[in-house]
C-alpha cells in the first residue's frame, strides 16, 4: 500500500485510502467531493498525485458504466429454480441409494450359496481320487502303433545308444 | 466429493460498512446465522431465503469472472446446490457470504479450467443482433446514445479490461460495476483490504492511461 499510495507522504496515503472508501458510495465527481473532508479537499488541491488518483476513479467509473452488471440478472425466478434443482438432485441420490440397498440382502444370500458350493466342491475334490479306477501310480502309459507294437521314441532311443557307446569308449580308454 | 472451501474465521462483518449487500437483513428479519442453522436442519424455506439474500452477490462474482450470461446462471445455480449439500459441514466460524463467495470463485475457476478457454468471453461474442437485444432489454437506451454506439463503447471497455490481470479485472468490475465495498472484495479474493486498494488503484490507472493513449493516437 505504502509503495504506491505513499509517494507524497502520509497525507497522500490517507487521502487515497479514504478516497477508495468514499468512492464506493459516490457515483460522480460532485458526490465524491462532498464526501471528502475539508482537510482532504485542501490536500487534493495541492497534490498532483492525489488529484490524478481522484480523476482516475471518476474516469474509470465513467468507462465501466457501459459494462452490464450481472447482479441485475438474478431475479425472483432464481430461488425456485435452485430449489427445483436441489429436489431433483435429492431424488437422484435417493434412487441411487435404493439401487444399492438390495445388495447387502443379496450379498448375505450369495455368501450362503457360495459357502455351500465351496463345501460341495471341496468334498467332491476330496472324494475323487478314491473313486477313480486305480491304474497304478507307477504304471506308465505306453504308446502303440497301428499293429499294437510299442512305439519307441527315436530321440530317447538314440540318446540311450549314445550313452552306451560313450560308456564303452570310456571303459576302453581306461 | 464436492470441493468446498474451508474458510478461516476472518473477523470481517457479514455486511461491510458502506454497502448494502443483498445479504443485509431488514429490521426484524432473521439473520444469516439463524437461517443457516435452520437450513442445516433441513428447513427448505430457510435455505430459499438465503438464496434470495445472496443471489445478487453470487451473480456479480460469477459475472465478474465468467462474463457469459449463460455460464453465470449455470454456475450460480451450481453454487447454491453445492452449498445446500455441504451446509452441514459449514461450522459458521466465518460468515455465510464469505463461504459462498469462495465456493463461487472455485466453481468459476473450475469451469474455466474444464473449458480451457480464456476467462473473458465478451458480449461481442454474441451476434450484433443478440447484443442489441441485450442492451435494449436493459432499458438504458431511452434518450441516450444510439444502441450501436453503446454496443461499440461496451466492446471497447471490455477490450480494455482484457488487458488487465484476471484478479485486477474482477476487482475493478466488483467495485465499479457491481458496487462491492473494498472489504467485500477482500473477502471474495481472500486478500487484505489494503492490497485490494492498491491493486484497484493500479488497475484504474492502467485502463485510464490506455484510453488516454488511444485518444492521443
Amino acid at each position: 500500500m505504502k509503495n504506491v499510495l505513499n509517494k507524497g507522504g502520509a497525507g497522500c496515503s490517507d487521502f487515497q485510502s479514504q478516497l477508495e472508501d468514499a468512492a464506493g458510495a459516490a457515483p460522480g465527481a460532485k458526490e465524491l467531493s462532498e464526501l471528502l473532508t475539508a482537510a482532504l479537499k485542501e490536500h487534493v488541491s495541492t497534490c498532483a498525485d492525489c488529484r490524478a488518483a481522484a480523476e482516475n476513479i471518476l474516469e474509470a467509473r465513467a468507462l465501466l458504466a457501459e459494462v452490464p452488471a450481472h447482479s441485475a440478472m438474478a431475479g425472483p425466478w432464481f430461488a425456485p429454480r435452485v430449489m427445483a434443482a436441489i429436489a431433483a438432485r435429492k431424488a437422484e441420490l435417493s434412487r441411487a441409494a435404493d439401487t444399492w440397498t438390495f445388495l447387502p440382502k443379496l450379498a448375505a444370500r450369495l455368501t450362503w450359496a457360495s459357502s455351500v458350493a465351496l463345501l460341495l466342491a471341496s468334498a467332491w475334490l476330496y472324494q475323487r481320487p478314491a473313486t477313480m479306477p486305480s491304474t497304478g501310480a507307477s504304471a506308465k502309459a505306453v504308446a502303440t502303433d497301428i499293429t499294437g507294437d510299442p512305439v519307441v521314441d527315436p530321440a530317447t532311443q538314440s540318446g540311450g545308444d549314445d550313452e552306451f557307446l560313450l560308456s564303452l569308449a570310456e571303459k576302453q580308454h581306461r | 466429493m464436492p470441493r468446498v472451501p474451508k474458510v478461516e474465521p476472518l473477523g470481517v462483518p457479514a455486511s461491510p460498512a458502506g454497502t448494502k449487500p443483498s445479504g443485509a437483513k431488514a429490521p426484524g428479519a432473521v439473520d444469516d446465522r439463524e437461517l443457516v442453522r435452520r437450513a442445516q436442519g433441513e428447513d427448505q424455506e430457510a435455505f430459499e431465503e438465503l438464496i434470495r439474500r445472496h443471489q445478487h452477490r453470487v451473480f456479480a462474482v460469477a459475472g465478474g469472472i465468467l462474463r457469459r450470461r449463460e455460464d453465470v446462471e449455470d454456475i450460480a445455480q451450481q453454487v447454491f446446490v453445492k452449498a445446500y449439500f455441504s451446509l452441514k459441514r459449514f461450522d459458521q466460524r466465518a460468515a455465510f457470504s464469505t463461504w459462498l463467495y469462495k465456493i463461487t470463485v472455485n466453481e468459476c475457476w473450475d469451469l474455466l479450467r474444464k473449458k480451457k478457454v480464456r476467462p473473458l468471453v465478451y458480449e461481442s461474442d454474441l451476434s450484433e443482433e443478440q447484443a442489441k437485444q441485450v442492451i435494449a432489454a436493459e432499458g438504458k437506451n431511452s434518450g441516450g446514445p444510439d444502441i450501436s454506439d453503446r454496443l461499440e463503447a461496451r466492446q471497447r471497455v471490455e477490450r480494455l479490461l482484457e488487458g488487465l490481470d484476471e484478479r485486477d479485472r474482477l476487482m475493478l468490475i466488483l467495485k465499479e460495476v457491481e458496487g462491492f465495498a473494498v472489504e467485500e472484495i477482500a473477502q471474495v479474493l481472500d486478500l487484505n483490504a489494503n492490497t485490494v486498494k492498491v491493486r484497484l488503484f493500479r488497475a484504474r490507472r492502467r485502463i485510464v492511461n490506455k484510453v488516454r493513449k488511444r485518444g492521443e493516437e
